[in-house]
């Protein structure tokens, strides 16, 4: 059976991606142009939401019936929000976050929450504070593994206090390299710490390279490496 | 019926106790008694050298204690329990430095590794790494070591006991501890070492006749038997090794209660194979003594489904089913075990019930007219006093209210985080905006929160496994999860969006789309995928937001997949990213074992959920008959799969089960990936894979560590690489680093053995 044929045999869900390009553009077409003047959806003095045409099929957030020919749909922090006129847009404006609530995401970990309106210059300088803290901790613990200093005292600088952490650090003599974090070696590898073994000759069994016999078949080997036990055993004899 | 259900459930958060079980020790092997401390294989040491390191390192940590020195004649400064490598090595340190110390051995010197074969010989793993203080190893036969470990015992002059072992503990006030032995003698000592290992106690089958002199625990001198029956219990290394030499002179039969063999060496597996098919070896699988009498054993076996019973003739057994775990012993001295469950179930949830209530009471949003009756001051008294009491009881040690705790630390957070007017009870229309300060929603401080723990536990596991261990694949990876968190899961959705449209970085056209511009959350769907970001496709995403989506859920995680599995949950996962850093103190935790490999099907039972809703939401405005599905479908997965299960249940088990709880039993996208990822290893197109060398010495430290619970040494043991096709790894590279051995390495899987032999040539 031709390859292909088999992955789709095992795997006929992965189709599911070209179904849903097909699917998705209805439901996620553009707004289309209101043929009536824009109505807005105040709440509290405040305008929240632009009226845009209803599609068919929507339902009113409200009750979860489908609206009518006549009944609004709103554009609220990018959702459509559509409701019965009267009672229900009554009931939607009293308390929109909480319906709003119902078509966004509050999970653990995804909440929908934010509007252009909420950043503040404050929360713009700190927000270009942490972003740049960011950029010069991993510049800093970079730098620091570098120079043989211990990276993250150093990464906690560079975060702290953003440039000035790392101009500090740059004016640091280097540690001692024999120590870490100069012994990483290059690339993604452990350091290695054991050694490999060597074969019998015999029997083929994995030894230790200081072994005089081999622990499977009993047959004598000649040892590649000088164990410390042989070492006291000539200090002893001598 | 509530100490049944409080057994059962304790019986399922201990499930990573069975295979590597210790007593409590912190960093310095203190146990939950001040001055008494666990060294040695009891304390995880898995090699002879390692557990030397340990001896030194106690010591060094007790001399930096100011009564170190007590110089009190009748009070010893050390006193160590067993005579192995790590107490031999710690008396002497402790001898070199002045302490004034004695060492108890309940048998002999040495007595795990005297309990070997003749000739075995004894690794000085890892080579690399100089043995600490002054005790001598190098990779020699059991014989030299053993003469040498008694010449420096005598060089030495330290004052060693063998022959009299523990049998009672009492610390008094003062911290003083007084010992009595078996043989009635009474030592006073200020600091007691327990170095007693676990290995020395043969775990027997408790069956009628196991006390004659032809049963035997262990095989020292293969060469004394020959033209025997022998009847060799057991399916471990040990067992069929001993099978294996016997069978060279004897008749051979092997008992084994599975039906096949787990954890052999690869080599000693061929061996077997042989000698079955040699009929030098009868096994006999499914198998269970009950009797040994005179001249032969019951077993009750199971052939075909039936049960039956058969006497098997023998002239010798040995009964090699592993060493027993000293629980019984540890207990009596008042060691309190790794998750050993402590407490009531009962009295924990009335007291997590009362503080509930009591916040219910202060929140005053109830329509019970009861319930408003109460002044808020008295429900926010009870909860503070129910959550108090609680906690002193945590601390106490009690594990059960340790639960109750972090369940109300994380319920309350998730709760409240569920939304505006839509908290969980008690928090129900007056938490969420509690949480609101500075300009900022609760859903920011969350993040910050989120970042800041990732960040300071993230270091931490930084530096244990990658520092430390001068392992820079682990350097790489935790600077990953530490780096995406801050970067695609905090700067992003919380600035970087908000500027890019503010200052129109995305074109005036988008800037001004309120379809895109106000819909700053779907920048998380930058990095997380469908279905972990399950709004990627409703709530009127964007086009670009869905065209990304498709290509990254089905294009780039595939993609992803084929060279590197499911690393995607180690190195860029959020989620991941917490139960790899605040989860990684608890790893050894992970449940291990078959239940808990079965209990990972529940994320195909969350993926499938996952599409059946992606689908009605997507046709329910095409489809009428999809739309209360939908609805419906889209509020239960809310509830359960968005806040119960990626939220408040993992972050409430991580000190109990490892930080993987999500990720490894109802993570959707991670069984999506895992089915990439089988395909390909299947398809023999797979180029992730974790591969063993023939080094393995059956440590278990890669299992007891793995995050996501696969019996990583099975692998190692039988060489065969781990990929997505035989368990759910991740990549995470911590069995790799923990080996001792270097045993394993990331590797693609070997090229697959033809099924066929073409031609007439035959196999050299």
């Amino acid at each position: 059976m031709p390859l292909t044929s088999r992955a789709m045999n095992k795997a006929p869900w992965l189709l599911l991606p070209l179904a849903l390009l097909v699917v998705l553009p209805v439901s996620a077409a553009p707004d289309a142009p209101s043929t009536q003047a824009p109505d807005e959806l105040v709440v509290d003095g405040k305008t929240v939401g632009q009226r845009v045409e209803a599609r068919p099929g929507e339902t009113c957030l409200v009750c979860r019936e489908p609206i009518g020919s006549n009944d609004p749909v709103y554009r609220v922090q990018g959702q459509r929000v559509a409701v019965h006129s009267g009672e229900h847009e009554q009931t939607l404006r009293g308390r929109l976050s909480y319906w709003l609530a119902q078509i966004q995401p509050r999970g653990a970990l995804f909440s929908a929450e934010r509007s252009r309106s909420s950043l503040s210059r404050f929360w713009f300088f700190a927000g270009l504070y942490v972003l740049l803290g960011v950029i010069f901790a991993g510049a800093a613990a970079h730098l620091a593994v570098q120079k043989a200093l211990p990276p993250i005292p150093w990464f906690f600088a560079g975060l702290l206090l953003n440039a000035g952490g790392y101009l500090i650090l740059l004016t640091r003599a280097p540690g001692d390299r024999q120590s870490f974090p100069a012994g990483i070696p290059a690339g993604l590898q452990k350091v290695p710490r054991t050694y490999d073994s060597s074969l019998c000759p015999c029997c083929g069994s994995p030894l230790h390279p200081a072994a005089h016999a081999c622990a499977d078949c009993g047959s004598e080997v000649q040892p590649s490496l000088e164990s410390e036990a042989d070492r006291w055993r000539k200090q002893r004899l001598s | 019926m509530p100490g049944k259900l409080q057994r059962w459930l304790e019986g399922i958060l201990a499930t990573a106790n069975m295979p590597t079980r210790r007593p409590q020790i912190n960093a310095h092997r203190e146990s939950n008694i001040p001055g008494l401390y666990v060294i040695g294989d009891l304390a995880g040491a898995p090699v002879i050298k390692l557990a030397m390191d340990q001896g030194v390192e106690v010591i060094e940590h007790i001399l930096q204690k100011p009564d170190a020195r007590l110089n009190d004649p009748n009070v010893y400064d050390l006193i160590v329990i067993g005579a192995g490598a790590a107490g031999l090595n710690a008396a002497l340190a402790a001898q070199e430095n002045g302490l004034r110390c004695l060492v108890l051995e309940k048998n002999k010197v040495a007595n795990t590794i005297e309990d070997f074969p003749e000739g075995k010989w004894i690794y000085a793993e890892p080579d690399e790494v100089p043995p600490k203080g002054k005790l001598w190893l190098d990779g020699a036969t059991k014989e030299d070591l053993i003469e040498r470990w008694h010449q420096i015992i005598g060089d030495n002059k330290l004052d060693v006991r063998a022959g009299d072992g523990l049998k009672v503990i009492r610390r008094h006030r003062d911290g003083r501890f007084t010992l009595r032995t078996e043989q009635g003698k009474e030592y006073q000592g200020r600091r007691v070492i327990l170095a007693t290992g676990q290995r020395g106690n043969p775990r027997r089958l408790g069956v009628p006749g196991e006390e004659q002199e032809r049963v035997y625990h262990r095989l020292y001198s293969p060469r004394l038997y020959h033209d025997e029956r022998i009847l060799v219990v057991g399916g471990g290394n040990t067992a069929v090794e001993a099978a294996l030499t016997l069978s060279e002179r004897n008749q051979v039969t092997l008992s084994y209660r599975g039906d096949q063999v787990y954890r052999l060496f690869k080599d000693n597996e061929r061996k077997l194979q042989e000698a079955i098919q040699a009929g030098r070896i009868q096994p006999v699988f499914n198998s269970n003594v009950t009797a040994l009498g005179d001249q032969e054993a019951t077993l009750q076996v199971v052939r075909n489904g039936q049960e039956t019973t058969e006497k098997i003739p023998f002239g010798h057994t040995f009964v090699l089913i592993g060493s027993e775990f000293p629980a019984d012993f540890l207990k009596s001295l008042g060691l309190k075990l790794e998750n050993e469950w402590t407490g009531s179930a009962g009295g924990t949830a009335a007291l997590v019930a009362a503080t509930l209530l009591g916040l219910w009471v202060l929140g005053g949003q109830s329509s019970l007219a009861l319930v408003q009756q109460v002044p808020g001051w008295l429900g926010g008294l009870v909860a503070a006093g129910s959550f108090a009491a609680l906690l002193t009881i945590a601390v106490r040690g009690q594990r059960w209210s340790w639960l109750g705790v972090t369940f109300l630390a994380f319920y309350s957070l998730y709760g409240i985080k569920a939304g505006a007017g839509q908290e969980f009870w008690p928090y129900t229309g007056w938490a969420y905006d509690l949480f609101r300060f500075a300009d900022r929603p609760l859903q920011f401080w969350y993040t910050v929160l989120y970042t800041v723990v990732m960040t300071f536990f993230g270091l931490q596991a930084l530096k244990r496994w990658g520092l430390d261990r001068r392992d820079k694949f682990q350097i790489w990876r935790f600077s990953s999860l530490i780096g995406f968190q801050w970067i695609f899961f905090f700067l992003i959705p919380e600035f970087l969006f908000q500027w890019a449209v503010e200052y129109q970085w995305v074109g005036e056209r988008l800037a001004h789309d309120p379809t895109f511009a106000e819909q700053a959350w779907r920048s998380y769907g930058l990095v997380y995928a469908w279905p972990l970001f399950f709004y990627t496709f409703f709530y009127d995403p964007h086009q670009l937001w869905v065209i990304w989506g498709v290509v990254l859920a089905f294009g780039l995680i595939p993609l992803l997949a084929l060279w590197h599995g499911k690393r995607y949950c180690s190195w860029i996962c959020g989620c991941g990213g917490l139960a790899e850093t605040l989860g990684d103190r608890w790893r050894h935790l992970a449940p291990k074992g078959k239940t808990s490999l079965r209990w990972e099907k529940m994320n195909l039972l969350v993926l499938i959920a996952a599409f059946v809703i992606t689908a009605l939401m997507l046709g329910r405005n095409v489809v009428e008959a999809f739309r209360n599905p939908a609805e419906w479908g889209i509020y239960t997965y809310r509830i359960v799969a968005d806040i119960w299960l990626v939220g408040i249940l993992p972050l409430t088990l991580y000190p109990f089960l490892g930080g993987k709880v999500w990720c490894r039993y109802w993570c959707p996208l991670a069984k999506m990936m895992e089915f990439f990822s089988r395909a390909y290893a299947r398809l023999g197109i797979s180029r992730y894979g974790i591969r063993s060398n023939e080094k393995c010495i059956a440590c278990a430290e890669c299992t007891r560590n793995c995050l996501v619970g696969i019996d990583v040494m099975s692998f190692a043991l039988k060489q065969e690489t781990i990929t997505n096709a035989n368990s759910s790894c991740i990549g995470c590279g911590i069995c790799v680093s923990v080996c001792p051995m270097d045993v394993l390495h990331f590797g693609p899987p070997p090229p697959r053995q033809p099924l066929v032999q073409i031609g007439n040539a035959r196999p050299a």
